[in-house]
């Protein structure tokens, strides 16, 4: 099952620069939520905030709390407690990433970092989660090869299999189809309806064309702050701000 | 008319310099190999497998030269170049890829620079000072350290313990090597992408592990070429360990345990300056440039090598030739 994810009076900077402007914004579970908006315009920034990934920039600072499910993203306390958060988060990236390995050996990874189950065990996850991503006949024995040979598509729902290797309450996509081409996209768009029925995801978009086709609800940023959201339907059809009319209509 | 000329001289001259470097490699070649025939033609493929080495150069230099004894067996001084050069690579790479990961990865940006800087500093040392630390440091260290009275009868037998041995031959290449390893490493560390390290924390690794199953992956071709040029510098290196090695061209023998490390030796390199005072004769002259051609041989053998497992491991990685 995934987890909601709510987001209450946050504010994000790297220095000096207000990044995000207080952002009040629930995720329901179980469902997609697409951030649109122009580059810049923070919705990569609240992205990295819900799996603390902006920590590793040094100049990132930020006020308000998110909650994934029950867990407050920025009160966790303990030892390897980011750790154990991130690993309830999968993240896929705009660059599809495979490691330079073979396409096995990139699915074990996340899984042999935190468990100890026998190979046999591991392997039949890894191949259970390909098919979902619609390689496992694709590849046949070319999942023992190098995931670099792959193309730009399979690369990318190779990911979407890694980062569901670890079975996430929430998945993150930046910009995931940004790098592919169009039939590498509806390939992907497919698989997100079908793993949001375990999974919530929130997806980064620059296409609204996908935002439109895939999510339940849509968020719209301009400027750090959420300028509107709501059921996607809705916001296409009939938006309430006037930014939001023009951003969809492509003339901002 | 000019016109032409000017376009054609810069053309010309640097063809010339490409092919005169070329030339120079060849004539070194030519002439090594041409000086060791004798000894080569002599000795046949024993040069590499037989033993014997110092007392050959004994009977070479007293040999007259109208009858030189031109038949030697090099095995003891391969052996110990190739011994003591695995063992300071061993070493060397462990120090120097953690050193360049703590460099990259760990320290803050200030240490980082002056750590970067010492680095810097050790590869500019000539090698003659890493051997006179070796003889002033590292040999009288060894010996208090590891040889007793004791084991130096035990093993009177077979050769003379002293702290000029293997095991000091080792360390000092050692420090010799590390800088270049360190160097090539952090060169590579620091061209993996950010993103990459980001995979791994996504998956909620710790830093260290980031580093040891994504960053240190990702660097290793380059840190294999830092190896491999390392290995280099270990194999040829002349001056320093010939000051620390013992000089006797003896086969360590595994047997001996932990006294194998304390055997002395002499490697190729070595050899030629130790016993190059002998070289008026042409018996020794000939084999020292033997010395010289089975040099030269390792190390085309090791760039070869290095080729091969670079391209070895960029197609298992999936990157395009």
């Amino acid at each position: 099952m995934g987890s909601s994810v709510s987001m209450k009076s946050f504010n994000a900077y790297y220095a000096d620069k207000q990044a995000l402007k207080d952002v009040n914004l629930e995720i329901p579970q179980n469902s997609i939520y697409a951030f649109i908006g122009p580059s810049g315009c923070g919705k990569t920034t609240l992205l990295r905030s819900i799996n603390r990934l902006n920590d590793l920039i040094p100049s990132f600072s930020r006020t308000g709390t998110i909650a994934v499910g029950e867990h407050d993203v920025y009160g966790l306390r303990g030892r390897n407690a980011v750790s154990r958060l991130r690993r309830g988060i999968g993240m896929v990236f705009q660059q599809p990433n495979p490691l330079p390995m073979t396409v096995m050996q990139n699915l074990l990874l996340p899984v042999k970092e935190h468990y100890k189950d026998a190979n046999s065990t591991m392997e039949a996850l890894a191949a259970e989660n390909l098919r979902k991503a619609g390689l496992y006949e694709e590849l046949g024995d070319r999942v023992h090869k190098a995931a670099l040979l792959l193309s730009g598509g399979q690369q990318q729902r190779l990911c979407i299999a890694r980062a569901l290797m670890l079975d996430p309450e929430v998945m993150l996509f930046d910009e995931p189809c940004s790098a592919l081409d169009p039939i590498s996209t509806f390939k992907i768009e497919d698989l997100l309806m079908e793993i949001k029925k375990e999974h919530t995801i929130i997806i980064v978009t620059h296409n609204m064309e996908q935002a439109r086709r895939i999510a339940d609800h849509t968020a719209f940023f301009y400027q750090g702050e959420i300028v509107e959201w709501g059921a996607t339907r809705k916001m296409f059809m009939e938006p309430e701000q006037e930014l939001t009319q023009k951003y969809i209509r492509g003339v901002m | 008319m000019s016109k032409k000329i000017k376009e054609l001289l810069p053309e010309y001259s640097v063809k010339m310099l490409s092919a005169a470097t070329i030339i120079a490699i060849v004539l070194i070649f030519y002439f090594v190999i041409s000086k060791a025939m004798p000894v080569i033609k002599a000795s046949g493929f024993g040069l590499l497998t037989k033993t014997g080495f110092d007392q050959q150069i004994r009977e070479g230099f007293a040999s007259s030269a109208d009858d030189p004894m031109l038949t030697f067996g090099m095995l003891a001084p391969i052996i110990g170049t190739l011994l003591s050069t695995l063992l300071a690579l061993l070493a060397a790479g462990v120090l120097a890829i953690g050193a360049a990961a703590v460099i990259c990865e760990m320290a803050p940006r200030g240490l980082a620079t002056v750590l970067t800087a010492i680095v810097r500093l050790l590869a500019s040392i000539p090698s003659v000072v890493f051997g006179l630390i070796g003889v002033i440091a590292v040999v009288p260290l060894v010996e208090k350290l590891f040889i007793t009275v004791d084991m130096q009868i035990d093993y009177l037998e077979f050769f003379q313990m002293t702290g000029r041995n293997m095991l000091s031959s080792a360390i000092v290449l050692t420090f010799m090597i590390v800088p270049t390893i360190i160097s090539l490493s952090i060169d590579a560390i620091r061209a993996v992408p950010n993103s990459r390290r980001e995979i791994g924390y996504a998956f909620g690794m710790s830093r260290f592990r980031v580093i040891w199953k994504i960053v240190l992956p990702s660097a290793r071709s380059g840190i294999v070429a830092g190896m491999i040029l390392g290995a280099g510098r270990g194999i040829g290196e002349s001056i320093a360990v010939s000051m620390v090695c013992g000089g006797t061209a003896y086969i360590p023998n595994i047997l001996h345990g932990f006294a194998a490390m304390l055997s002395p030796i002499l490697p190729l390199s070595s050899a030629i300056i130790n016993k190059s005072e002998a070289m008026s004769s042409p018996a020794v002259e000939s084999a020292l440039f033997a010395c010289g051609a089975i040099l030269l041989l390792m190390g085309a053998i090791l760039s070869a090598l290095a080729r091969l497992i670079e391209r070895r491991m960029r197609r298992r990685a999936g990157y395009a030739d």
